[in-house]
């Protein structure tokens, strides 16, 4: 009972803690755009996270180490440094643009400026990640994550028609008066939103910080294989749902207010309240993952004690990182910068970055002498191989795109 | 070798030319570049009149709570705002400058609208016969911006002239 409790629960964060800041806007942009002809890049995203956080959480599992303190073990100090660099760069980005989200969704209930209550936010945030313990963190914050499920239940409320959808999701096709270059910039954001680096990172330290073993594969598989696939659904729910309210009124997302209007429309102010707590939570927790993800990598490259399982007197260096990475994300919003567009390019940085990010996970994944019999099968090579190729074509191609399409405004 | 390195040289300068020429400002815009800024420009002051079409339905419904119609459309102001500044301060062709008023105009009508959606969502509030108002304003306005968006991808120097 007690293990089917904690696999429910583990899949119940998963689906809660999928879904960020850059999912919540990305998604929101493209159904109001392109409806749901997107969405098969969504499912190939969630697969491919899938896959490297299965793999990842397993190399935590199984060596006790989390990816990140293996890689440069394996791979040596130039690939570590490269790997760092990449990771730590967009998690920072993404830890600004999870602050800024928090603030701009308290911003819709209170109407006070996101620059006011962003020193509330990095200061909780901090709180959190000093004091709070690792379970009650990520359980809280993902369960109240679940909150998003009500755009699922809004789209069910609107009525669409569901065969209209089926056929733009399998039509893998752009609206007549898109391009084709802002239809691939939008591909590619996707991919980069669904796939970001920290998730596998957090999910590869957090193992750790929960001592997994061997004995855990299980539920980390269930978390895995079940909690993400339902989290990607909130995100087709969340595309579906503005593809049917704000598509036909011209609305291009450009704000977080918009992205709960079709939640409004379906279930009214109920729907609206419950749609907030989701934004707060999602952006919370993304947020203290970033931030967590941050530390990890800076901590497990240079070899420092880390993690919350230890008193954080006993790892000051990474408590220190963590202070640092939050004062840098509140100087830099402080500044008045629009949080949406630091969302934005953490999406299409987090594309660029991929690479750099999973192909250590693959090369370790395979390592016997860390894996034993539980190193990578066929399948999984076949499988990572494929998303290498993936990802290395969304790296290639999302700087071009974001010029080209003046970020996604069109060519 | 040297030969390879005045390659190498002369391409610097020919990036860096390019980039100091496409880099200046005053300069007028080629018709196709001058084209895509106003479709762009159009097409976030017709999302930022969606946006209000959806505050003032919402709020007439009583679907959402009132501080977050007023911040909706407040964030749709702001982010239209941006771009028709962005636009407004670009040079246009010199055959299109009768055009490109129109289309400047065009715009700032819409962020004017925006904001007396804004002023009557935040203030006295909204009646029925407000809204109604409001709605009708804001279709004739998409309307034209929507006509004008046609005009300006297929005859951009017909633009003003009628």
């Amino acid at each position: 009972m007690k293990r089917l409790f904690e696999v429910a629960l583990g899949i119940l964060t998963a689906i809660g803690g999928f879904v960020d800041i850059g999912d919540l806007v990305f998604n929101a942009q493209v159904g109001a755009r392109f409806g749901l002809s997107l969405g098969v890049v969504v499912v190939v995203g969630v697969l491919g996270i899938c896959v490297f956080a299965e793999m990842s959480g397993r190399v935590a599992a199984c060596s006790g180490r989390a990816t990140f303190d293996l890689v440069r073990e394996r791979l040596g100090p130039r690939m570590g440094v490269l790997n760092l660099f990449a990771s730590v760069a967009v998690t920072l980005m993404t830890f600004i643009a999870e602050i800024g989200g928090v603030a701009l969704a308290i911003m819709l209930v209170t109407s006070i400026s996101e620059v006011l209550i962003v020193p509330f936010v990095g200061l909780l945030v901090w709180a959190v990640l000093w004091r709070a313990k690792f379970t009650v963190m990520e359980n809280a914050l993902g369960l109240l994550g679940l909150c998003l499920v009500v755009f699922v239940v809004a789209l069910w409320q609107l009525g669409p028609d569901w065969g209209n959808l089926a056929s733009q999701a399998a039509s893998f096709d752009k609206p007549a008066k898109e391009d084709w270059l802002t239809y691939g910039y939008f591909a590619v954001g996707l991919f980069g939103a669904a796939m970001t680096p920290y998730e596998v990172f957090f999910f590869s330290s957090g193992g750790v910080e929960e001592g997994w073993t061997s004995r855990d594969l299980g539920v980390m598989r269930a978390n895995v294989l079940i909690g993400f696939p339902l989290g990607g659904l909130l995100s087709l729910a969340i595309a579906g749902s503005a593809g049917v309210v704000l598509g036909p009124l011209d609305i291009d997302v450009a704000a977080l207010s918009q992205v709960g209007l079709p939640v409004a429309d379906a279930l009214g102010k109920i729907g609206v309240a419950i749609v907030i707590i989701g934004f707060v939570a999602a952006t919370f927790g993304a947020a203290c993952e970033t931030g967590l993800s941050a530390g990890y990598s800076m901590a497990q490259f240079f070899g420092w004690q880390w993690g919350k399982f230890v008193r954080p007197r006993d790892a000051a260096r990474f408590h220190v990182v963590l202070i640092v990475a939050t004062l840098l994300a509140l100087g830099i919003l402080m500044t008045g910068v629009d949080p949406i567009l630091v969302t934005e390019l953490s999406v299409v940085f987090s594309a660029v970055a991929l690479p750099l990010t999973y192909f250590p996970i693959l090369v370790v994944a395979n390592d016997r002498d860390y894996m034993g019999e539980h190193a990578n099968k066929a399948l999984s090579n076949a499988l990572g191989t494929v998303y290498l190729v993936l990802v290395v074509v969304a790296a290639v191609t999302a700087i071009p795109l974001l010029v080209i399409t003046h970020m996604g405004a069109g060519v | 070798m040297l030969r390879v390195q005045r390659m190498r040289l002369l391409a610097a300068c020919a990036v860096f030319s390019t980039i100091t020429v496409t880099g200046c400002t005053g300069r007028p815009a080629s018709v196709a570049s001058w084209q895509s800024s106003s479709d762009r420009a159009i097409g976030e002051a017709l999302s930022g009149l969606g946006t209000a079409r959806l505050a003032i339905k919402l709020e007439t419904r009583d679907r959402a709570p009132h501080t977050y119609t007023v911040v909706t459309v407040t964030d749709a102001i702001e982010s239209s705002s941006k771009e028709v500044s962005t636009y407004q301060v670009a040079q246009p062709p010199d055959s299109l400058h009768r055009a490109n008023k129109v289309v400047g105009q065009a715009l700032d009508d819409a962020v004017s609208l925006m904001v007396d959606v804004r002023v009557a969502l935040a203030s006295p509030g909204l009646t029925a016969a407000s809204a109604r108002g409001l709605v009708a304003r804001i279709d004739a306005l998409r309307k034209k911006l929507d006509d004008l968006d046609s005009a300006v991808t297929t005859s951009p120097g017909s633009v003003g002239t009628s």
